[in-house]
């Protein structure tokens, strides 16, 4: 009990013992490893001023990790990108083109191949997807990669973003769309040209 | 929702079927839809491709990533000094 208490406030030592949770925990929702110690510092200070807050009910790495995502929250409300403010109808006329006035597909998906199986080819499929993030709008790519590349979950993306599930779903349909598009025309339509 | 549904909404269901589980009824319209559509069949396994694909690399990823040390004591002279104003305060 009394190695307990001494742990509840001695931030040294969660830092020791959690710090490459949390670390991983922010790698994984920002984009360079830079904002990830920024926040993981954050938070461990803001575990300083409020170690009153912590109810021992909690394990101490979930309290962690709790004022990480409060700190990522505020993070990603910090840096609104300009261009689109998010707007999911941004691209609602490039998906719409896709299909004809019946709802069929007017740009068909092709036929890819054989699944690539080989180490190299799937790199390549790799640097290729992240051409089209790349080429996307950001807060598009943000969201799709936070969820596929993060395998963040919807509800907390939800509250990183501040957005509805519905629309939530709207972004992330659009970019596969857009990204499966995209990796069609790059890799897979090139990639017969040569023989 | 209709039992027959466009390539368009199919589209999007199999897009939200990799983020929440369906109802029933939806799966099975899904279902129903890939068996008559070629072109939502390759739709569907291209998502699910690059779904595979990113869910593994995340994998690789995690197992690397730790705090480098400088990031380390950084962060611990920030929270020393952090917890010495809180005792001067007290």
């Amino acid at each position: 009990m009394g190695k307990n208490r001494q742990q509840n406030i001695n931030p040294a030592l969660w830092l020791e013992e959690h710090g490459d949770l949390l670390y991983r925990f922010a790698r994984c929702r920002v984009k360079d490893s830079f904002t990830a110690e920024d926040l993981v510092q954050e938070t461990l200070l803001s575990a300083c001023q409020a170690t009153e807050s912590y109810i021992g009910a909690a394990t101490i790495s979930t309290w962690l990790v709790g004022i990480l995502k409060h700190k990522i929250a505020d993070y990603y409300r910090s840096r609104k990108p300009e261009q689109t403010e998010g707007n999911p109808e941004a691209f609602a006329d490039t998906i719409e083109s896709m299909f004809d006035s019946r709802e069929k597909w007017k740009v068909k998906p092709q036929d890819w191949g054989k699944t690539p199986e080989r180490k190299y080819e799937q790199k390549e499929l790799r640097h290729a997807i992240d051409g089209c993030l790349d080429d996307m709008d950001e807060r598009m790519s943000q969201v799709f990669s936070l969820r596929e590349i993060h395998g963040v979950g919807t509800d907390e993306l939800c509250r990183f973003f501040d957005i509805e599930k519905g629309n939530f779903w709207v972004i992330l349909y659009r970019a596969r769309m857009i990204l499966r598009r995209c990796l069609e025309f790059n890799w897979f339509e090139k990639d017969k040209e040569t023989p | 929702m209709h039992w027959i549904m466009s390539c368009k909404q199919i589209s999007m269901l199999i897009s939200q079927s990799l983020d929440t589980p369906l109802p029933l009824t939806r799966r099975m319209g899904i279902r129903l839809h890939l068996m008559m559509c070629i072109f939502c069949r390759r739709y569907n396994r291209h998502l699910h491709l690059i779904h595979s694909l990113l869910v593994r690399e995340q994998k690789n990823f995690l197992e690397n990533e730790k705090l480098s040390l400088q990031a380390r004591q950084r962060i611990l002279q920030a929270v020393d000094k952090e917890m010495r104003r809180k005792q001067v305060r007290r």
